[in-house]
């Protein structure tokens, strides 16, 4: 069997779209690529362990994905190091990686991959109960009316606007026609006064499946950081032209909070795993 | 030169590791007279600021101004937890109070006023009004904005 680790928070693709290790199942299908390159989806054991380690965010143009320290991650010329050897020793802005955003399965967003969805959003919200209601980032004076939109409930409040995402969101599953109506209002809420969606970093799941949102419908994105070094939030850049299947590196930085450990296994030795885009490869190979 | 470099580090480190949130202008206030060397350039201390923040040492925190703008706050790590804290702090005390002045928090999060207190204690509002529970007006007070917080 093959042996990778990788933080509690770090995404994988599932037949639901990304989701983080701490609420995949302990055997699921997750996307990585075949010896010939091509995307395939394989099935995956994932073991949480008692380890607790630091954690490391990789950001480049097309992803973002926080990784264990000891993982080992391809760049685009087919380099393995691992995520500390990146932080530490590496530049990453001299780094390219093929990233893989989305965009290859059917997906509906199910149980726990909404529950993942919720959970990420709450960390952008004012109140995190029953419904989640989050304020719009740009000031209601300076942006266009809110979208008319079934999953979003906007309202607006002297200078600012909010946006309510109902609880029942969490209690059917999210269909194709409902997800342009979710994406594009929750990009109206994120979209700051420089024009691109600003995140927290803890919530990186959402800039993911908003990539992955953009790549099912041809929509160019960019995603951008800080700097070289750091960054607190993840910034989405939608609509903007001159993205490439080969990303640049753009950020690395240790989280500041250790992070628990999981284990993935696998046992096809000529297929690799998916974490936040990129490329991982097993532990010792 | 490493060894300059490595003890700059330190001191960025050190300087932050003393209060609960500072701006980057303080920082550098708080590092150039730590080391009695007001000559150490803005590249210089901004290339190892980002090393230190690279490290997981420091972090940072978006929070918004009196107009809504936003900015950002350098948390050192072992803060953050104590931060999250008067964030929760302060939440409370906006729900059940209705407004806030910076000077009743800095009491109830600092109990003594000390350099920077009132400035860290402006960040946890200025996060708070960030999120949207509540808002800044022109004197740093923050209120509750009432419709949300229901």
């Amino acid at each position: 069997m093959l042996t990778t680790p990788l933080a509690a928070i770090s995404l994988l693709y599932s037949r639901q779209g990304w989701q983080p290790c701490s609420l995949l199942a302990k055997a699921a299908d997750i996307l990585g690529v075949d010896r010939h390159g091509k995307f395939a989806f394989e099935r995956i054991s994932l073991r949480a362990t008692d380890r607790v380690a630091e954690a490391v965010f990789i950001g480049t143009a097309r992803s973002c994905g926080v990784y264990s320290y000891a993982s080992p991650i391809q760049d685009s010329k087919g380099q393995r190091r691992e995520a500390s050897e990146i932080v530490n020793d590496t530049n990453i802005g001299d780094l390219r990686f093929e990233v893989t955003s989305g965009s290859h399965t059917t997906i509906q967003y199910l149980k726990e991959a909404r529950q993942a969805l919720w959970n990420a959003l709450s960390i952008e919200a004012v109140t995190k109960g029953h419904d989640i209601c989050i304020r719009v980032r740009q000031p209601a004076g300076d942006i266009p009316s809110p979208p008319k939109s079934k999953a979003w409930f906007f309202e607006r409040l002297e200078d600012r606007v909010y946006a309510t995402l109902r609880r029942t969101f969490l209690q059917h599953a999210v269909e194709d026609v409902q997800l342009a109506d979710f994406f594009d209002g929750m990009l109206y809420v994120f979209r700051n006064e420089d024009g691109f969606c600003e995140f927290n970093r803890d919530a990186a799941l959402v800039p993911m499946m908003i990539a992955d949102y953009c790549t099912r419908n041809q929509r160019h994105f960019a995603m951008q950081f800080d700097s070289l070094q750091h960054s607190g939030v993840i910034g989405v850049a939608i609509d903007r032209s001159g993205t490439h299947a080969i990303a640049r590196g753009l950020c690395a930085c240790i989280l500041p909070t250790p992070c628990q450990q999981f284990d993935l296994t696998w046992s096809s030795p000529s297929w690799s795993p998916i974490s936040g885009g990129l490329i991982l490869f097993p532990k010792g190979h | 030169m490493s060894a300059g470099i490595g003890a700059l580090g330190e001191a960025i480190s050190a300087c932050a590791k003393l209060h609960l949130s500072l701006t980057k202008a303080v920082l550098r206030k708080l590092v150039r007279a730590r080391r009695s060397d007001s000559q150490i350039e803005d590249r210089l201390f901004s290339a190892l600021l980002g090393s230190v923040l690279r490290r997981g040492e420091l972090d940072v925190m978006v929070c918004a101004s009196k107009n809504d703008r936003r900015f950002r706050v350098i948390l050192h790590a072992s803060q953050i937890d104590r931060f999250k804290q008067a964030l929760t702090t302060a939440e409370t005390m906006l729900r059940t109070e209705r407004a806030i002045e910076v000077p009743r928090l800095e009491k109830v999060i600092f109990g003594k006023r000390s350099y920077n207190t009132w400035s860290s204690t402006s960040h946890v509002l200025g996060r708070i009004s960030y999120l949207g529970l509540g808002r800044l007006d022109a004197d740093g007070r923050c209120h509750l904005v009432d419709k949300i917080a229901c």
